[in-house]
């Protein structure tokens, strides 16, 4: 990330100067400052550690350079005064279908899953819209980076999950990993095949070894196997998706029998088996917060199982699973609240726990040096109902506010005059 | 001997007597009192007040004030710390209908309703009592271009279905525009109309029917009227009355008023029909359900007198609901558009305390505004402000009790009352324990 935009800048620079003439330079340079801020007088809320009232954050290059009260601004960069509001991490949501659906109810704008049981060479981000009005307005509600992916209609393996950047000019430039981890959809009924697939995988991965070393010559590649091997070879984690308390158990017994690195997304029942997730370290993905209780359970469950799980000590962070309405995340994280989450660990949740899940707390999740400036200027804590969010920046971009939803705003909130009869 | 057993039996009659009195009246009528005791009452019409009691004598608001005395015998509730505010209403919902949400064989069916298919012991009602929720109106579907009655309940849990029936509420008929009525999700949609255009048509033909209808009673009276006072002798036969239409009865109501439209419409353009229509026939203003683009045209809404009834921010499921934006209600209120923000979910009417703090997030409307469109404006909605939607004396004892500001995060609804009775106590409760949603085990959920 950070070397690819220091190649960048040490491009446009090279151009600049080869270039020599002033107007164009000019230009050039001008459009790479904009990629330096300082957001000054906020109160920063780093996450990862301490509040710090009236801080700095320094942006450079895309990249958070400096957190504190004692930053000195290099000359050029632009000055964000953010005093009397807050400065947040862009929330993430752990797991949604965005940029892959534009409207539902038609085939046509829906591309959220492929045919075949077994997809494990499909990659998400591919076929994300960047330019998806959907999208766009998920930002108003803070997120600023999502893990978005075929839903499948309940394949076995739709394919590789993305995590992406909610602004880009591309799909490649909105990935933040192209593969943050491979979609099973756990099938009791189907662990037999899924595990003959896997052990396939696994002998195809061996076979792959020994040519490349030259002791085979008759190796035959295949896509699939070829999509597989990073997951076999524990390179990249599985993301089972599993809600019933067996089904989770059974996965997690899955992947322990065959080494991989996993977590479990869904989770329906996870506040029934505690102990068992704590005791296999199991990395859990929860969502269904205001999913309505199911018979004979207490009213308030899902709104309780954060807090549950919580108290027990299971690492989890909280996704949506949504579309459209990702942004309610939020809302679902404040539910969590009123049932007994701690606010700092519900903001955890759509922030630094939902990244060091996804194995990506190096880049995001806080407001750190050397992390990925994907930042919020806000009126409060984003969990909270009423926070309204007035500055993102993506990638060290201050992103124009000109969603959907702020752009109709604007065209009809002062409408006057040629009123109908 | 004889004189004695007389006197015991009629002994033992007084008690059976005045066991069976205590059990069918002295008994509810005694649960109907409560003290509210300590808590901010967030009255919606006048402001919130801070360590005030509320007392319900026979159902009914009786005190609002500080330093209250409990009368004698009166269940003290002690809300100290805590916030009271009036029962919230949800009016659009589609909870305890068994099955027959739309009749859809027709286009025209304004002759059904819903009252005939409310599976009064839906478990649904319990979990909404446990967001704070007292009245839901609960509609028919969207299927039909006339579709039928809805009925507004109250969410007295366990008891007969007569007693759920809000009275006296003035009827309310579904209308529906768009993609639904158009049956535009079917390959092959044969039902008569298929697009906008011939829904307008439809309109128009069943008002001008209805008011054919109408002038035809009208004429028969005044013949019938003429007819009584006539020569006995010389006035031969009584004229006979036009064949009764019980659809036309119910679009009559709609021509005189009392009957409330309650018109299902997303796009700009469908709800400015029917305000058209409504005015060639001297219709008064009803309600649009979801109106997802009135924020389009907020000021015909406003100056029509239109009611809305909102998602806060549902959008982007189809492509009528493509330009729905949350700001809407933000655009209703700057406007003087009267909104309400309906859940149309059993799931979402247990949080619609969460869906009105949506109002502040999304352009700051004050908090009391947005509270409204979950009281008083679902109310006036339908017509039934007087009775319910804000604390005031005089009004129903519908309350919920809140942890917190209502639109605050840790919010959570500890207890519903209706008319003065507890509905819901989360003190009985607790987290992970045991008030299950289906206690008899013997109901299917939606």
């Amino acid at each position: 990330m950070k070397a690819c935009m220091t190649r960048r800048t040490a491009g446009a620079i090279a151009l600049a100067l080869i270039i020599a003439l002033p107007g164009i330079a000019g230009a050039q340079q001008e459009a790479l400052l904009q990629d330096d801020y300082a957001i000054t007088g906020g109160t920063v809320v780093t996450v990862s550690g301490r509040t710090i009232p009236n801080g700095t954050v320094l942006i450079q290059d895309g990249i958070i350079t400096a957190v504190g009260t004692d930053v000195s601004i290099p000359t050029g960069v632009e000055r964000i005064d953010a005093s009397g509001m807050y400065v947040y991490p862009g929330l993430i949501d752990a797991g949604t279908g965005l940029g892959l659906q534009e409207a539902g109810g038609m085939a046509g704008p829906v591309d959220n899953f492929e045919l075949g049981p077994y997809n494990p060479h499909i990659e998400a981000y591919i076929g994300v819209d960047q330019n998806s009005e959907i999208l766009g307005c998920q930002r108003v509600g803070g997120f600023t980076t999502v893990v978005t992916g075929l839903n499948g209609r309940g394949e076995p393996i739709p394919g590789y999950d993305s995590l992406i950047n909610l602004w880009g000019w591309t799909p490649q430039a909105m990935a933040v990993e192209k593969r943050i981890g491979l979609r099973v959809n756990w099938a009791g009924n189907r662990a037999e095949e899924l595990k003959a697939y896997f052990l396939e995988a696994r002998a195809y991965a061996a076979r792959a070894e020994m040519a490349e070393r030259g002791e085979i010559s008759d190796f035959a590649w295949d896509i699939r196997m070829d999509g597989l091997m990073p997951v076999v070879r524990g390179e990249l984690p599985v993301i089972f998706e599993a809600n019933g308390d067996d089904d989770i158990k059974e996965a997690v017994e899955f992947a322990e029998e065959l080494d991989l690195r996993y977590m479990i997304r869904g989770g329906r029942d996870s506040w029934k088996i505690t102990d068992f997730l704590v005791e296999h370290d199991v990395k859990l993905l929860f969502s269904g917060i205001h999913a309505s209780p199911g018979r004979d359970e207490p009213y308030d469950i899902h709104y309780a199982t954060p807090a549950l799980l919580n108290e027990a000590g299971v690492d989890f962070a909280i996704y949506s699973g949504g579309v459209a309405n990702v942004f309610s995340l939020t809302y679902e994280a404040g539910m969590a609240v009123a049932f007994g989450l701690p606010m700092e660990k519900a903001l955890r949740c759509l922030t630094l726990d939902a990244a060091r899940i996804l194995g990506v707390d190096d880049r995001l999740g806080s407001i750190d040096e050397g992390k990925i400036a994907n930042l919020l200027i806000t009126t409060g804590n984003p969990v909270e109902y009423t926070s309204q969010v007035h500055t993102m920046f993506i990638r060290g971009e201050k992103v124009p506010w000109d969603d959907k939803f702020n752009r109709l705003l604007r065209r009809f909130r002062g409408r006057a005059g040629e009123i109908l009869p | 001997m004889t004189a004695k057993r007389v006197k015991v039996r009629s002994v033992l009659t007084v008690l059976v007597l005045a066991i069976f009195v205590a059990a069918t009246w002295a008994l509810p009528a005694l649960a109907q009192d409560l003290f509210i005791r300590g808590g901010t009452v967030i009255t919606i019409t006048s402001g919130d007040l801070s360590d005030t009691d509320v007392l319900i004598r026979d159902g009914k608001i009786v005190e609002i004030g500080q330093n209250l005395e409990a009368p004698e015998g009166v269940r003290v509730i002690d809300a100290r710390g805590r916030f009271v505010m009036p029962g919230i209403l949800d009016d659009h919902s589609h909870m305890g209908v068994d099955r027959g949400i739309n009749e859809g064989s027709r286009s025209v069916v304004p002759e059904v309703s819903i009252a005939d298919v409310i599976k009064h012991d839906d478990p649904a009602f319990l979990t909404a009592l446990a967001g704070g929720i007292t009245t839901i109106h609960t509609m028919h579907g969207s299927a039909n271009s006339i579709g039928g009655q809805n009925e507004v309940i109250k969410l007295k849990w366990g008891r007969p279905w007569e007693e759920l029936v809000f009275p006296d509420a003035p009827v309310t008929l579904k209308l529906a525009l768009g993609e639904n009525v158009r049956r535009s999700s079917s390959d092959d949609p044969t039902r008569y109309p298929r697009s906008r255009s011939g829904v307008a048509e439809v309109m128009r033909e069943s008002f001008q029917q209805a008011r054919n209808y109408m002038e035809a009673w009208e004429v028969y009276q005044a013949e019938k009227a003429a007819w009584d006072r006539a020569n006995r002798r010389t006035r031969g036969f009584a004229p006979l009355p036009p064949r009764r239409d019980l659809q036309l009865e119910v679009l009559a109501g709609v021509l005189k008023g009392t009957t409330i439209i309650r018109c299902h419409a997303y796009r700009a353009d469908e709800m400015a029909m029917i305000m058209e229509v409504c005015k060639e026939f001297d219709i008064p203003p009803g309600v649009f359900e979801h109106a997802l683009d009135g924020y389009k045209i907020a000021p015909e809404l406003a100056r029509n007198g239109w009611g809305t009834s909102v998602f806060a921010d549902s959008w982007g499921y189809k492509i009528e609901a493509y330009e729905a934006i949350p700001y809407k209600m933000l655009i209703h209120y700057e406007h003087g558009v009267r909104t309400s923000i309906n859940s149309d979910s059993a799931e979402r009417v247990r949080r619609l305390y969460q869906e009105a703090a949506r109002g502040v997030k999304y352009g700051g409307i004050p908090e009391n505004e947005c509270l409204k469109m979950i009281t008083i404006n679902s109310a006036m909605n339908l017509g039934i402000e007087e009775r319910v939607g804000s604390i005031e004396i005089g009004k129903d004892g519908d309350i919920a009790i809140f942890s917190h500001y209502p639109l605050h995060t840790a919010a959570r609804c500890e207890m519903t009352i209706i008319d003065g009775e507890i509905y819901f106590d989360r003190s009985e409760t607790d987290v992970a324990a045991t008030w299950v949603i289906d206690p008899d085990g013997g109901q299917d959920k939606q």
